[in-house]
C-alpha cells in the first residue's frame, strides 16, 4: 500500500517496483516446477520396480495360470540378453537404424508436405487431408508390398516407417502452423512482412511444439513398423529374432527382444522430449507454469 | 485548439464506410465517418462495443479496407503508409513472441524491414530504457507480469520511429494501478517523442486523462457522435485527476456518451 500512495503523488521509480513484482513471480515458478519434476521421475521408476518384484515372485503366472515357458522370469530374460549381448546388440542397430531412418525420412517428407500445403490456404488443406488417409493403411498389407518392392533389407523397412510416420508428421506440422492467433498476423502485416518472413519469424517457431509432438509419436510407431516389417521376410533385426525364436520355443531371447524393442523406443522418446526441451525451452518454460 | 499548437493536418478520414459480410446479410461497422487528426495530436476514438472504434483503427492501420470513403495519412493511402512501415501498433493483447526475449521482442520490426543487427542494438537499448525495462531486457515474455509485456510492445512499436503510434485498447486487460502507471509513461513518451497517437478504449476517464481530443462513437451503425477537445493540464497524476477541470471534462464526455446511446434506442 505504500508504494500506491507513493506512485500516486510522485513518478515512483518505475523499476524497484517492477523488479520484485517479477523476482517474486519468478521464485514461485521454479520452486513449484522443481517439486513436481523429482515426483514425476520417482514415481514410475518405483511402479517399474514394484512390476518387476512382482513378476519375479511369479505372482503373474499366478494370476493369469502361466507357466515359466510361456512368461519366463525377469532373471531369465536378463541372463537371455547377457549371454546373447553381442547379436543382440547387433540386431538392435540393426531394427534402430530401419527405426529412426524411417521416421527422419517420413517425417521429413510429411514435414515438407505441410510447409507448402500451409502456404496454399486452400489447395492445403485438401491435401493434407489426403495425406492423412495414408494413417488408414494396414501396416500388415503394407510390410508384404514394400518387401516385394525393396527387398528384404533395410530399405523395404525404412520405407513402411516412412509412410507410417508422414501423415501424423504432415497433419500435427500443418496444424501447428495455421494456428496463429489473428492478432499476430496482424501485428506482422501491420510491419509489412512477406509470407516467408512470417513463416520463418512466426509460423514454424509456433509449430515446433507440434513437430516435437510428432516427432514422439512417430517413434512409437517406428518401433513396431519396423519389428513388424522384419516379421514378413527378414534374415536380421530384433523383429526377425523374436518370431524365430517363438517358433522355437526359445522364449527368454524372444522376451529380451521385446525389452530391447521396448527399451529402445522409451530411449529415443526421451531422446527427443531431450532435444525438444533445447529447441523450445521457452514451451517447456509455458507448460510448467501451466501445471 | 488551446495548445496553441500548429494545426497541420496528418490524417484525413473522408466519409468512411465500412461493411462486413456478404449480400443479404450485411452489418454495417462504420456509416460515413469524416474527421482529421492532426500531427502530434492524441486522439481517443471512445464508444460502446460496436461502434466501429477498432475497426477504424485497423483502416488507418491497412489491415482492412473501408467498403467506400476515403483515407489519407499525410499525402498517402493507408497501403503505402503500411508498407513504408511509417506506423506503430499495440494491440489489447501484447501479442509478444514467446521465444524472443524483450530486447528480440522489441527489435522485431527492424528485423523483418532487413537492417543489421549491428544498427539496431543501440535502438533497442535505448526504448528498452524509455519504457523502465533495462533489467529485464534478457528476459522472456512468461517471466514478466502483464504490465511489463505491453510496455515491451509499445516499445516494439516505436522501435522504427514510426510518425504514428495506433494503438487498440492497449491498457483495457491491465489493473487499475498498472493502467495508470502506463498512461503516465505513455504521456510521457508522445511528450518526448511528438508521435500521432490514436487510442481506442472505452474508459471515458482514460480518454479525458490523455486525450488532446476525444471522438464519441454511437454504435449499430458505427458513427461519429461528438467531437470534444480536452484540456491538458500539466501536474501530477493525482492534481490532474482530482481536479475540478478533469472531473468537468469527464462529466461532459459522459453526457455525450449517453446521449449517443439515447439515439441508438429512441
Amino acid at each position: 500500500m505504500k508504494e500506491m500512495t507513493a506512485m500516486n503523488t510522485e513518478r515512483a521509480p518505475v523499476s524497484s517496483s517492477l523488479a520484485r513484482e517479477a523476482e517474486v513471480a519468478k521464485s514461485n515458478k521454479t520452486k513449484s516446477a522443481s517439486g513436481k519434476e523429482s515426483r514425476n521421475v520417482w514415481l514410475p521408476i518405483g511402479f517399474g520396480f514394484l512390476f518387476l518384484i512382482l513378476w519375479q515372485l511369479k505372482i503373474f503366472h499366478k494370476l493369469f495360470h502361466l507357466e515359466l515357458y510361456q512368461l519366463p522370469l525377469p532373471s531369465a530374460i536378463a541372463e537371455a540378453i547377457h549371454s546373447n549381448g553381442d547379436l543382440l546388440w547387433n540386431y538392435s542397430l540393426y531394427t534402430g537404424s530401419e527405426m529412426i531412418g524411417g521416421c527422419l525420412i517420413g517425417s521429413a517428407i510429411g514435414l515438407l508436405a505441410a510447409i507448402i500445403a500451409s502456404f496454399l490456404p486452400k489447395a492445403g488443406k485438401g491435401a493434407i487431408t489426403l495425406l492423412a488417409a495414408l494413417n488408414a493403411v494396414p501396416i500388415v498389407a503394407l510390410a508384404p508390398v514394400m518387401n516385394n518392392w525393396f527387398g528384404d533389407g533395410v530399405a523395404s523397412k525404412i520405407a513402411i516407417v516412412s509412410i507410417m510416420t508422414m501423415a501424423t508428421m504432415a497433419v500435427s506440422a500443418y496444424k501447428g502452423l495455421r494456428s496463429v492467433e489473428p492478432a499476430y498476423l496482424e501485428l506482422m502485416q501491420a510491419y509489412a512482412a512477406g509470407r516467408f518472413t512470417v513463416f520463418a519469424k512466426l509460423r514454424f517457431r509456433l509449430a515446433l511444439p507440434a513437430i516435437f509432438t510428432a516427432l514422439k509419436i512417430n517413434m512409437a510407431t517406428g518401433i513396431i513398423g519396423a519389428i513388424v516389417g522384419e516379421f514378413f521376410i527378414s534374415s536380421r533385426g530384433l523383429g526377425f529374432l523374436l518370431s524365430d525364436q517363438i517358433k522355437l520355443g526359445n522364449m527368454p531371447i524372444a522376451w529380451s527382444c521385446i525389452v530391447i524393442a521396448a527399451v529402445l523406443g522409451i530411449a529415443l522418446y526421451y531422446l527427443i522430449q531431450l532435444i525438444e526441451r533445447f529447441a523450445i525451452p521457452w514451451h517447456a518454460a509455458q507448460r510448467k507454469q501451466a501445471s | 485548439m488551446s495548445l496553441g499548437r500548429e494545426k497541420e493536418k496528418e490524417i484525413r478520414i473522408d466519409d468512411v464506410s465500412m461493411v462486413f459480410g456478404r449480400k443479404g446479410r450485411e452489418v454495417t461497422a462504420l456509416s460515413s465517418v469524416s474527421f482529421d487528426i492532426y500531427r502530434s495530436e492524441f486522439v481517443s476514438l471512445l464508444g460502446p462495443s460496436g461502434c466501429g472504434k477498432s475497426t477504424l483503427l485497423r483502416l488507418l492501420a491497412d489491415l482492412l479496407q473501408p467498403t467506400s470513403g476515403r483515407i489519407t495519412i499525410g499525402e498517402e493511402v493507408p497501403r503505402e503508409v503500411r508498407l513504408k512501415r511509417k506506423y506503430g501498433i499495440v494491440f489489447q493483447s501484447p501479442t509478444l513472441f514467446e521465444w524472443r526475449t524483450v530486447k528480440d521482442n522489441i527489435e522485431l520490426p527492424m528485423e523483418v524491414l532487413g537492417l543489421k543487427k549491428s544498427e539496431y542494438s543501440a535502438i533497442s537499448n535505448r526504448l528498452i530504457d524509455m519504457v523502465g525495462l533495462t533489467k529485464f531486457k534478457d528476459h522472456y515474455p512468461w517471466q514478466l507480469s502483464g504490465g511489463m509485456q505491453q510496455r515491451v510492445a509499445i516499445a516494439r512499436a516505436l522501435s522504427l520511429d514510426p510518425p504514428i503510434l495506433l494503438m487498440d485498447e492497449p491498457f483495457s486487460a491491465l489493473d487499475e494501478f498498472t493502467k495508470e502507471k502506463l498512461q503516465l509513461d505513455l504521456l510521457d513518451i508522445q511528450k518526448q517523442t511528438n508521435k500521432t497517437i490514436v487510442f481506442v478504449t472505452h474508459s471515458i476517464p482514460e480518454a479525458v486523462f490523455l486525450s488532446d481530443r476525444v471522438v464519441i462513437m454511437s454504435a449499430h451503425p458505427g458513427r461519429v457522435h461528438s467531437i470534444l477537445e480536452m484540456e491538458r493540464e500539466e501536474g501530477s497524476y493525482e492534481q490532474i485527476r482530482n481536479s475540478g477541470r478533469f472531473h468537468e471534462m469527464t462529466a461532459k464526455v459522459r453526457e455525450c456518451f449517453q446521449l449517443s446511446k439515447q439515439q441508438l434506442h429512441a
